[in-house]
This record gives C-alpha cells, structure tokens and sequence, in this order.
C-alpha cells in the first residue's frame, strides 16, 4: 500500500475584496472569491521508505504541495490520499509557547501537535539527548536562538518514527554539524519503512538525501525522477548559480551567524595563488585562513569543497584527516595556510570554505567562504563530477 | 423539520465521538490554554479564581448591599448573596467562554495553518478553558445551599451544566467561524454578551421586570438557563419544563446553525484566516 498517493490534485486559495464577500460565502454558500491556483494537477505517488525532494524557486508551490500532503489544506481538485500517520515540520517552532520551557513545551505542546504523551514520555531521554540542548532544556524557548528550537522541533517530530514525514525548509537553519545529524536521523526512520517528503534550498541537502525530486514552477510539476538529474536539470534551467551558492552560503555561514559562539571566529579566508581566485587545473590552491581566539582551548581545523553550481559536496576534510591533531590556542589572532591539490576539479566554480571546528569534530566553531574558478585548457567534454586524469596506451595487440 | 432535527442529532453525535476520541489533545490544549494565560504571572493559576472572586464582590457590593436587593415570596425568601452567585456563576462562565471562544479561530490561526487540527478542538477548548476556573464556585454554591436544600436535588446541577457547555460550545463555534471571516462580529459579539446580563435574571429576579419587558428577558437564550439553576439551587426542584424546553429549542437552534456554518467552513478556513 503506498503510503501518498495525490492524483490530479490541485489547491486554489480563495482570495476576497472585501472580508463582507468572505461572510456571504460562509453564511449563504455562495461564491464570491478569485481563485488563485497555487498548485495544479500534480501525480505523485510515495511508497514506504521514500525520499522525495521538493524543489523550485519561491512560489512554486512548494509549500501548498506539502500542506495538501499533511492534512492541513483540503485539495480544491483531484485527490489526496494518505495511509497513516503524519507528521510535519512546515514551520520552525509551530505550537511551542515562548514563555514555557524545552521541556514543558515537549509536553505540553507535543500532544497539540498531535504526538500522543505517553510517546513522548517514553522516548524523552532520546529527544533529549538528540536536541543536544542540555541544560537550556529547562529555560523557556523565548530565549532559544533559531537553530536551539529548530533543534528541539526536529528531535520531537522525528523521535515517533511516522508512516509519513514532512520536512518543509527546517533545515535552513542550525550548524552544519547538527543538519547533518538531522539528514542521519532521517535516513535512519526513511530505512524503518517511513515515506519522507523534503524541501529545501540546498540542492546539496537534496541530493545528498533524497532518491527522487519533483521540480514544481508556477504550481505545476515540471519533473519528477532520481534527485540527481532532477537537480541538476533544475540548477541549469534556472540558469544562474546561485540557487546552488546561496545555499551553500546559507549552510555554512550560519554557524558565523550565531551570536552564542563567542569563542573565536575566523575573520578572512584568502587564496594566496599567484593568478587569485582562477586557478588553471593542476595547479595547487593555496590558502590563508586567519582567526581570532577569544576563549582558550584546543582546535582543530577543516575546508570543504563545493560545486558552486549545485551544492554538491566534493570533498570534506578535517586536519584531523591528515594526521594533525587538535592544537592548543591562547586567546589571540592567527593564520593557518594550506594546500590542496586541484587536480580533480574540472573546469567550474567552486566554492571553498575553510573554518574552526571544536577538539571532538562535533561543532563547527566558524567558516568562512573563498570562491575559486578552475580554468582547464582541454576541458572533458563528457558529463562527470571531476577529472580523474586518465593515461590513455594504445598498444597493438595482435598483428595480422 | 424531522430531517433538520435528525441532522442536528446526527451531527451532535459525531461531535462527541470526536471530542470523545480526541480527549488527551483536547485536555493538552485546555491546559496549555490555562497556563499560558497566566504564564509570567507570579499569582500563576489562582488568577483564574481570583477574577471571578472579585467580580463577584463587586456585584454584590452594588446590587446586595448599596441597592439592598431583595428577593419576593416566590424565590422563597431566599438570600440575595445565594440568588445572585448561583445565577452569576454559570453567567460568567458563559460570558468567558463566549469572549473568548469567538476569537479562538483567529487566536489559534498559526496552529490551524500549520497542524492538522479540528477547528472543533480549538473552540471546545476555548468554552472549557474558563469553564474549568468555575468548578471550584459550583462547589462553593453546593456548600452554601446544603443546609437548607435537599442534596439529592443538587445533582440536577450536572446535566443542566452539561447543556450549558453544549449550548456555550455551540453558539461560539458559530461565532468564532463568523469571527474568521470577518473580525468585527468577534468584537460586536462581546459588546453583545457584555450587555446581556441586564437582559436575564442574573442581578434581579424576574418577578421584578415589569410585564411589558418580559418576553425581551426571554429572547435571552440564558434566561432559562438562568432560571433552572434557581429552581435547582432555592428552591431544590427540577427547572421547569417550560425551562427545559426553551433550553433544549435553544440547544438544537444553535446546533443546527453551527453544523451548517461548520460544512461550509471545513475545506476554507485555512484559506480564510
């Protein structure tokens, strides 16, 4: 039995003139509205353990596709059917009250939200634990950054193991360790059998999780099919890179975002190569990543590359990685350089963030982004995510 | 006229399964109602209690004392203080649900956007919340009256409470869909109910409304309400049939009315609000 099934399904929002034509319609039946189509004839059909990814520019229909998906709007067309259990995230926060504490709103809230107490009760420690949020548990939300009641909403919604789960741009906010954690814990319940249906701006988040995507533009499906193409068709339709860069930008920079890190910050990242920011293929990249320390203790460092393009992650790793371990910083300003091999980049922008990240790996203490252009004289013309550099021996084998 | 009433009882059936089935979030969201209200507040809870304590005396001051209301023989000579809280009571309850019921559509419309949730939920909630504060008051009444009523009689109070919550529910289900569509009538409403109270025999017993102005006291969907709590609590007797008829007509009206605003409103009010 698929778990969603939407057959021609369509959502118009009645918008009125005047809130007296909204009283006629409800007191007479009448029908004094414009229609506004936000979505129109969508088939999709999700089975257990489905990942779909939801993509399109803002006003595509996103939302409303998710909100028919969760019970919250009735179609105006076609239908929308959906075999167990719901939940969704399709706002950060949603029925928390700020004056009640993380703890009181896991009880007092969770139930509104339609999780049963006793659920609650018995997987609290695991919430607990998950949320990462500690003793700030116990402070009322008001005073939570984004990232903490995302952090609290995300555990709550995705400890009860749904039939169908719902993710509606949550994982915009929070660091990049803790989205991580979050695409873990949703590929775990995706393997327990539940169908999960995501949206997001990061074209990374999206095809790092999902199987399949559905492109929606103007309310109807533009595609639908395995995520990497879908993404990929959607990032090169729409033209421009910067669906794929402001994503990365957004997932990278939040944690520099967050006030609460008053531990050290990295205040410049700067390619040192000789041509700037166009590096010819081959040639080593070279950066500087200068921080300041503000609060003693030991870190360590990292740099990720990413498609500018896409979001797609190229590679991540920690001088850990190397063989380096954790150092020792008194409060101060420093400078770190390092190299990396550009070998494998094809011709492309790229972007490269370097950044701190606490002695265990767990927390990204602060990032900072440089954009480079790889530039290759003979560039492969055949699709790929990097040149592997091949030696091609042509050698006769047999004479006639 | 069979087919409305059998629809009026069909739907208040389907009602109570759902109220009944969905218990546990409807008492989450009762709770949560009553300590959010007070939440930040150092008296916390006991302002659910202390409110209507005060307004109470306030009443009594004005009408028992500087006016020396009195009661006539067919109240039994009953004592002012014991006439007006047992009719003041339930009407203040009444009063809250209905302030505050009419706009629980709109107060809850981030929930109703985002969460599955029946709107009938949020508007029980709403008549419940206030209703809970009061509890302790009917006991108070109960404790006053015992000496000189027959105790088995006071066990009437519970069903007739229970037509009261349903009448209550009813009416601001149908205000709090109207509130959604249109702000102003949440507001005319309260003005409304506000006035209400000279218009029923809460303050002054009916026997002091001249002849002419009677049937306007009766235009009051309270004022039967009013008078079967008299009857139960003075004088330990069932309310008359006459009150539980007008009661029960109000009951179904009201019923009828909201299953039919409640059909239309069902795949629009997150669009609406």
């Amino acid at each position: 039995m698929s778990r969603v099934r939407l057959s021609g399904a369509g959502k118009a929002y009645r918008t009125y003139r005047r809130p007296q034509d909204r009283l006629r319609d409800l007191v007479f039946g009448t029908e004094s509205f414009h229609a506004q189509w936000a979505i129109r004839g969508v088939d999709l059909v999700l089975e257990q353990g489905d990942s779909l990814g939801v993509i399109g520019n803002n006003g595509a229909g996103k939302s409303t596709l998710m909100k028919l998906v969760a019970g919250v709007l009735t179609p105006s067309c076609g239908h929308v059917e959906v075999n167990g259990r719901v939940t969704a995230i399709l706002e950060l926060g949603t029925g928390f009250h700020p004056e009640f504490t993380g703890r009181e709103n896991l009880f007092y809230s969770a139930e509104v939200l339609g999780v049963p107490r006793q659920e609650i009760v018995d997987r609290a420690d695991d919430i607990l634990t998950f949320s990462e949020l500690g003793d700030a548990i116990d402070d009322p939300i008001k005073t939570y950054s984004t990232g903490m009641v995302m952090r609290l909403g995300f555990s709550l919604m995705t400890s009860i193991h749904p039939d169908v789960l719902i993710v509606d741009e949550a994982l915009a906010v929070g660091d990049q360790i803790f989205k991580q954690k979050c695409i873990k814990r949703m590929s775990e319940i995706r393997e327990s059998g539940t169908a999960i249906m995501f949206s997001s701006h990061s074209m990374h988040q999206v095809t790092q999780f999902c199987d399949r995507a559905i492109w929606l533009e103007k309310g109807s499906t533009v595609a639908l099919g395995p995520a990497a193409e879908i993404v990929d068709r959607y990032v090169a339709a729409t033209g421009n890179a910067d669906q794929g860069k402001r994503s990365a930008v957004n997932d990278i920079q939040q944690p520099e975002g967050q006030s609460e890190n008053t531990r050290c910050r990295v205040t410049n990242v700067e390619v040192l190569n000789e041509g700037g920011t166009v590096i010819r293929r081959g040639e080593g990249l070279h950066v500087a990543v200068e921080f300041e320390v503000r609060v003693a203790d030991r870190y360590n460092f990292g740099i990720a590359i990413d498609r500018r393009e896409t979001g797609q992650r190229l590679a991540a790793e920690t001088a850990r990685d190397t063989g380096l371990p954790s150092l020792h910083f008194s409060p101060g300003e420093y400078r770190v350089e390092f190299s990396i091999d550009t070998h494998p980049l094809r011709r492309g922008g790229y972007l490269v963030a370097a950044g701190l990240l606490d002695e265990s790996l767990l927390r990204v203490e602060g990032y900072r982004l440089a954009e480079i252009e790889v530039e290759d004289p003979s560039p492969a013309s055949s699709p790929g995510m990097m040149r592997v550099g091949v030696q091609w021996d042509v050698k006769r084998s047999h004479y006639k | 006229m069979t087919n409305a009433v059998s629809a009026v009882w069909h739907s208040s059936q389907l009602l109570i399964a759902l109220l009944w089935n969905a218990r546990s979030r409807l008492w989450a969201l009762v709770l949560r109602d009553l300590r959010s209200q007070y939440a930040g507040s150092s008296l916390g809870v006991y302002w659910a209690l202390l409110r209507p304590l005060l307004q109470i005396a306030a009443y009594y001051f004005a009408f028992g004392i500087v006016l020396e209301a009195r009661l006539g023989k067919e109240q039994g000579g009953a004592d002012y203080a014991v006439y007006l809280l047992s009719g003041l009571i339930p009407w203040m309850c009444f009063r809250e649900g209905v302030s505050k019921g009419s706009h629980s559509l709109v107060a809850d419309a981030a929930l109703i956007k985002k969460v599955r949730v029946p709107f009938e939920l949020l508007t029980a909630k709403a008549v419940l919340a206030p209703a809970l504060a009061y509890l302790p008051f009917i006991v108070l009444v109960w404790a006053l009256t015992a000496a000189s009523v027959e105790f088995a009689s006071l066990t009437f109070l519970l069903p007739w409470m229970v037509l009261q919550i349903f009448f209550t529910f009813y009416l601001v289900h149908c205000m709090a869909l109207l509130t959604a569509v249109m702000r102003d009538i949440g507001e005319t409403c309260n003005v409304v109910v506000g006035m209400l109270i000279f218009f029923s025999p809460v303050l002054f017993p009916m026997s002091r409304v001249p002849d002419g102005f009677k049937l306007l006291m009766y235009i009051n969907p309270m004022t039967p309400i009013v008078e079967g709590y008299h009857s139960i609590v003075l004088a330990g007797q069932l309310p008359s049939a006459g009150d539980v008829l007008a009661g029960f007509v109000w009951l179904a009206v009201m019923a009828g009315i909201a299953t039919a605003l409640h059909e239309r409103a069902r795949e629009n009010l997150a669009d609406w609000l």
